[in-house]
């Protein structure tokens, strides 16, 4: 079972089970709207042609995170989820071929957040700063991707730490639940190298920087205890 | 609390059926992109009527009296698009486009003839060693200028792909002589070069009549091709008619011929037969998965170990301006020879040795257990001259008996006897043997049989040269044999593409 599920299920059975009157902590999950926003130089590498670009598609997942609330306005929070695939499009030289890849990525991320006094009742705007770490457990190649690369291909990208903001509302339901919705970013960047293979020649790669500056739209369900 | 646990556990479900699932298998592939697809498509460069001639004139190629002087320039357009390979995955080819144009045309060109819409002829390569092989290419690839001089310079747009495998194909391998392969080939380069034609602005595009012809393997080829569009793409293409050129078209034939089926046991020489079978036994073995569980089954040691890879291939350490393709295929045979990837046999013809058994290619104990093979059965698969199909569109087949190569006894009279066998007769088959002048007439074969003797006086002078203490006696028999080997590749291309033209040209006169 995946790490992600069993932290998951982990998660749930702790909210079935829940029981502090203190209320310092929060278990959410919600779903979440990822665009990637991600921009690179052409690929380079010793059989690359000019103009190879790659265009990341944006994906929905679902989140879940913990949030403790150390003094009255502010509270340490670990953003998760489970790890979306997002589809990779040649672009360039390279829009011909559709899709060319398939890459998931993780990215949990350590928020500290300020809360504000309520706006209208029940509704307290937050913002949060933190520090992201990004990185891609799998990746894949499609048929057309190879195609594009002239063999086999795999692709690896490098982990990336940076910072990360966000900033958003809880609106409280009741005593326990709460809803909140947020718009984050942060500033990830990795290196992609992309392998291709040839039944008799060395591989050749290609490879860029990529930066990416994605907005990520949530809304949660949240249960504090 | 059970409203908002609910409310939680549809959302869950809702971004976890989005998420499809993690990892990044198949289920998060796109289909690929559609057949034909251009990737690239440029005008590559453009020749005058006069550089046409200068070709085709004394000076060099000599055929003048066969191609005509040239009507038209000719815009050269390259396209790379997207295919499939034998397995249905995606994969990229690349293919010429040569095409009439008025600029460059001679001053006798009748109006219309070079610009407009123009018939289009698909040319069919024949085989090469050389995996550079660029039929847009026309300074260096003298099949591809030859095609020029008798089609594109006459008015016909001409398509000449260069197949899976070669030039920038991302395919690693070629699926040699395999007809429903090659056929998706086709088809797609056609589509590629229509699209190509449609947005390139250019002011020649095709009318409605599409020719079907090639050499050698390419007269396979354009026969499955035909084949192949008239039973799955007739709504999309019409075949005008097909002008097939010493082709394999009984692939079953060829085997048996080789391996000894046909004749006791004892195997024939087919000439090129080292390259030919590397290239048909891993085009088999990658689309049908019975030839061989390893090749050393076929081949000998130390052979087997890169028999797969090697062809079609490039030569290293070219002599800096090196361009001729002939030349580099050449040098890139010779290099299989020196590096001991081929025995070492300049004739390329004696894969089971001479004497058999020395410095042989392929095993002498595989000839017992090619009847009954899967190599067999795929032999009988990519046959043409069987299998069911009837061609609707008329359909000429041109060669010349004493064709070493591609031998016209086991391929013409099996071929228009199964036409004949599903109604294809009279007008709508034609035969031409080159050695048969009440086929061809007595000026083509007139002036094929000079080509022959002079080719023939050539070779005896360059060898006596060469041995100055030979007797006349053994240059002539040492030139009689060297025309024979040049039969299929030299000497008749130029007599059948004149031929296939005039069949094609007549249809055209008579409305077709």
């Amino acid at each position: 079972m995946r790490k992600n599920q069993i932290l998951l299920a982990a998660a749930l059975a702790l909210l079935a089970g829940a029981a502090n009157a203190e209320s310092d902590q929060t278990f959410y999950v919600g779903v979440i709207h990822i665009d990637v926003n991600a921009k690179m130089p052409d690929f380079s590498g010793p059989a690359v042609p000019p103009g190879v670009q790659i265009r990341v598609g944006g994906v929905d997942t679902l989140g879940f995170g913990y949030a403790y609330r150390f003094a009255p306005n502010w509270s340490a929070e670990l953003a998760l989820g489970l790890p979306p695939t997002h589809k990779i499009y040649g672009a360039g030289v390279l829009a011909p071929f559709g899709q060319v890849s398939a890459v998931e990525q993780e990215p949990p991320t350590a928020f500290i957040n300020y809360h504000f006094a309520e706006v209208v009742p029940r509704v307290r705007p937050f913002v949060g700063l933190g520090l992201n770490y990004t990185h891609f457990p799998s990746t894949a190649s499609t048929p057309s991707g190879n195609a594009a690369s002239g063999g086999p291909t795999t692709i690896k990208l490098s982990d990336s730490w940076g910072l990360a903001w966000h900033a958003g509302a809880t609106v409280a339901l009741d005593q326990r639940w709460s809803l909140a919705g947020t718009v984050a970013s942060a500033d990830v960047r990795s290196l992609e190298t992309a392998t291709t293979s040839y039944p008799a020649a060395p591989s050749t790669t290609a490879s860029t920087v990529i930066t990416f500056r994605p907005m990520v739209y949530t809304l949660a369900l949240g249960y504090s205890f | 609390m059970s409203k908002k646990f609910n409310l939680m556990l549809s959302m869950v479900s809702v971004a976890a059926l989005t998420a499809c699932g993690g990892g990044t298998g198949a289920s998060h592939f796109d289909p690929p992109p559609a057949r034909g697809t251009i990737v690239t498509g440029v005008l590559a460069g453009h020749v005058t009527s006069a550089e046409v001639d200068f070709g085709t004139g004394p000076k060099r190629a000599n055929i003048q009296a066969l191609t005509g002087t040239a009507l038209c320039g000719v815009d050269v357009r390259y396209v790379l698009y997207i295919t499939r390979d034998p397995s249905g995955q995606p994969a990229t080819a690349s293919t010429a486009v040569l095409v009439p144009s008025a600029s460059g045309a001679s001053a006798s060109a009748p109006a219309g003839a070079c610009s407009g819409t123009r018939p289009v002829v698909m040319y069919a390569h024949g085989t090469t060693a050389l995996q550079s092989t660029n039929m847009a290419d026309v300074g260096n690839n003298q099949e591809a200028a030859l095609e020029m001089a008798m089609y594109a310079a006459q008015g016909f747009i001409v398509v000449m792909p260069n197949y899976l495998g070669y030039d920038k194909s991302s395919l690693h391998y070629h699926p040699y002589l395999n007809a429903e392969a090659q056929a998706v080939d086709v088809v797609d380069a056609l589509r590629a070069a229509k699209a190509h034609l449609a947005s390139s602005g250019s002011a020649t595009q095709p009318d409605s009549h599409l020719f079907l012809t090639g050499y050698s393997q390419g007269g396979f080829v354009s026969m499955a091709a035909h084949k192949i569009i008239e039973r799955d793409y007739s709504s999309e293409f019409k075949v005008t008619a097909s002008g097939d050129m010493s082709g394999p078209y009984n692939m079953r034939g060829m085997g048996d011929y080789s391996m000894g089926v046909l004749n006791n046991g004892t195997p024939q020489v087919i000439v090129g037969a080292s390259i030919f079978f590397p290239l048909l036994s891993t085009s088999y073995q990658k689309a049908y998965g019975n030839v061989y569980t390893a090749p050393s089954v076929i081949y000998a040691s130390p052979y087997a170990a890169t028999i797969e890879t090697i062809l079609p291939g490039n030569p290293t350490n070219v002599p800096t301006g090196t361009t001729s393709e002939s030349t580099l295929s050449s040098l890139y045979e010779q290099q299989l020879i020196t590096s001991q990837a081929l025995p070492n046999d300049p004739t390329f013809s004696a894969v089971f040795g001479n004497p058999a058994g020395t410095n042989n290619l392929i095993n002498l104990s595989y000839i017992a257990t090619y009847p009954g093979s899967g190599f067999q059965t795929d032999l009988t698969t990519n046959t043409l001259s069987g299998g069911g199909w009837a061609p609707k569109a008329p359909v000429a087949l041109c060669g010349g008996a004493l064709d070493e190569t591609v031998p016209y006894a086991i391929n013409v009279p099996a071929m228009s006897a199964y036409l004949n066998s599903v109604g294809v007769t009279g007008a709508a088959l034609t035969v031409f043997n080159l050695e048969d002048p009440t086929t061809v007439g007595l000026t083509i074969n007139g002036a094929f049989e000079n080509a022959k003797t002079g080719y023939a006086q050539q070779a005896a002078a360059a060898y006596l040269a060469a041995n100055p203490s030979a007797s006349q006696a053994v240059a002539n028999a040492v030139a009689a044999q060297e025309m024979g080997a040049a039969l299929h590749g030299t000497l008749e291309p130029p007599f059948c593409n004149v031929l296939t033209r005039s069949f094609f040209s007549s249809i055209l006169a008579a409305g077709g």
